[in-house]
């Protein structure tokens, strides 16, 4: 876009006095770059005027002490440096007024910025172990839980070894006699079952196979005397998945069988008239003594 | 009042005193100081309206003509008109770090400052005694019309720009470029006329 003339004159009458602001700035001084002859000419003539007007402020002396404050810093650098008679290698010294405000504004700038770095670092090392405490804390709790299931397991094991020893002192007995446990037709295919029982012992060992597991429902063992079943307690699986129930100072008279009911979780609620606790639920196994 | 050189007075002329300076003369330093330091704190006085601040300015100025007076050239004009445009950019931009402004005085381009050094317009400062351009410019700014003069008074030794003047005088910004520019070249016919210049 071309530029009239007489706008190039008011550029340059400002531009000579420093008073163009920064866009119209650029723009002329792409014009004195290009050499463009109302621009070079115009810059001229004003520059000329504006070269002379520091010249209207009065004379001023200044204080006796800045000759000799200056004098005092051009010996002290001079002492510095080597005597080549020349000031090509000195020492670095504020150039300015301007460079020394410059170079504490630059220092304090530094320092401004090393401490905004070290809070920032600190921050983020409070966060970082913030986190690493709060991670920390995670893996006690998972530790101790896992541990209070380890106890848990160890503590269901002990069980289990200690019911499995008091099986096998039973099962163990001289006197123990096998008899295999017959399905009934309610029972699942597969099933099937063995009871060690020891008259003399007054012991019984219940131990079912293939039998499934369902989490509300228990099977549960019952010993018939005289026709009457008598709950003896409900059967625990093993890691194998052989149920097993052993029972204990058995009172033998009219014994005949022992049976095994498929209940709900706990065991039968179920009484009769006299108040017994009979199976409610179906019977699967039944294993009948015989020959005392 | 007619202009003697110095050489004429059997004194080191401007440039003579520079080239001594680059060479590490302190005497020659004191010298110029002697020679021109009114010239230039009064100037500073002039921008600064600050004793103490003036002062810095002058010491400011006066070792940079201690730092770089090897690397003066003559494109720069004659050693005083740059010793003036120094001093008085220094206070500029002394002024606007105190209004916390972040922009500075800046010369053009080299190029820039060779377009008025190269120019064959001659310089008032080889025309006229430093006495006599005193006194010619500051009955010439005396005879601007007072809102001319404010403008070119707040532009130079206050370091406004256009804008700002607008902005603070509650002038348009078309009347502020206008009445520059007609300052400007008001000053330029009243000196053309003194020094043929």
């Amino acid at each position: 876009m071309a530029i009239r003339p007489e706008n190039i004159r008011e550029m340059a009458a400002a531009y000579s006095i420093g008073a163009l602001d920064l866009e119209e700035k650029e723009i002329f001084e792409r014009l004195l770059q290009e050499n463009h002859p109302i621009a070079v000419r115009s810059y001229q003539e004003m520059a000329q005027i504006a070269s002379i007007l520091p010249f209207s402020a009065d004379l001023a002396t200044p204080p006796a002490n800045i000759k000799a404050q200056l004098l005092a810093r051009i010996k002290t650098e001079q002492d510095v440096q080597p005597a080549t008679g020349s000031k090509s290698q000195s020492v670095s010294f504020p150039e300015s007024l301007e460079a020394l405000q410059g170079e504490f504004s630059s220092k304090i700038n530094q320092w401004k910025r090393i401490a905004i770095g070290l809070a920032a670092a600190c921050l983020m090392i409070a966060a970082g172990a913030g986190w690493y405490i709060n991670h920390l804390q995670q893996d006690i709790q998972l530790a101790v839980f896992q541990n209070s299931v380890a106890l848990e397991q160890i503590k269901q094991l002990t069980s289990t070894l200690e019911r499995k020893r008091l099986e096998l002192q039973r099962v163990r007995h001289p006197n123990t006699k096998v008899y295999l446990a017959a399905p009934t037709p309610d029972a699942p295919d597969d099933i099937s079952g063995k009871l060690f029982y020891s008259a003399d012992a007054r012991a019984a060992v219940f131990y079912g196979f293939n039998m499934t597991t369902q989490a509300d429902k228990d099977y549960q063992l019952w010993m018939i005397r005289e026709g009457v079943p008598v709950a003896a307690g409900l059967l625990v699986a093993d890691e194998a998945g052989i149920y097993s129930a052993s029972v204990d100072q058995i009172s033998i008279d009219g014994l005949s069988a022992f049976a095994v009911s498929w209940e709900e979780k706990g065991g039968s609620t179920t009484r009769n008239s006299e108040g017994n606790l009979v199976p409610s639920g179906p019977v699967y196994l039944v294993s009948a003594i015989t020959g005392g | 009042m007619v202009k003697v050189p110095f050489a004429e007075q059997n004194l080191p002329s401007d440039e003579a005193l520079f080239a001594q300076i680059a060479a590490g003369d302190t005497q020659a330093f004191s010298m110029l100081y002697d020679r021109y330091s009114s010239q230039l704190f009064g100037l500073a006085l002039k921008i600064m309206q600050n004793q103490s601040l003036a002062e810095d300015v002058i010491q400011d100025v006066f070792m940079t003509i201690w730092k770089k007076a090897g690397s003066y050239k003559k494109r720069k004009g004659k050693p005083l008109g740059w010793m003036m445009i120094l001093c008085r950019n220094r206070c500029i931009d002394l002024l606007r770090k105190q209004q916390k402004q972040n922009k500075k005085t800046s010369g053009g381009t080299e190029k820039i400052d060779a377009l008025a050094a190269d120019s064959d317009l001659p310089d008032p400062l080889e025309q006229a005694s430093v006495a006599e351009l005193s006194y010619e410019i500051t009955k010439a700014m005396g005879q601007l019309p007072p809102e001319q003069r404010q403008l070119i008074d707040m532009a130079y030794f206050q370091g406004f720009s256009q804008s700002e003047i607008s902005r603070t005088l509650k002038v348009p910004l078309g009347t502020v470029k206008t009445r520059i520019r007609l300052g400007m070249q008001k000053l330029r016919d009243t000196l053309k006329e003194k020094w043929n210049i």
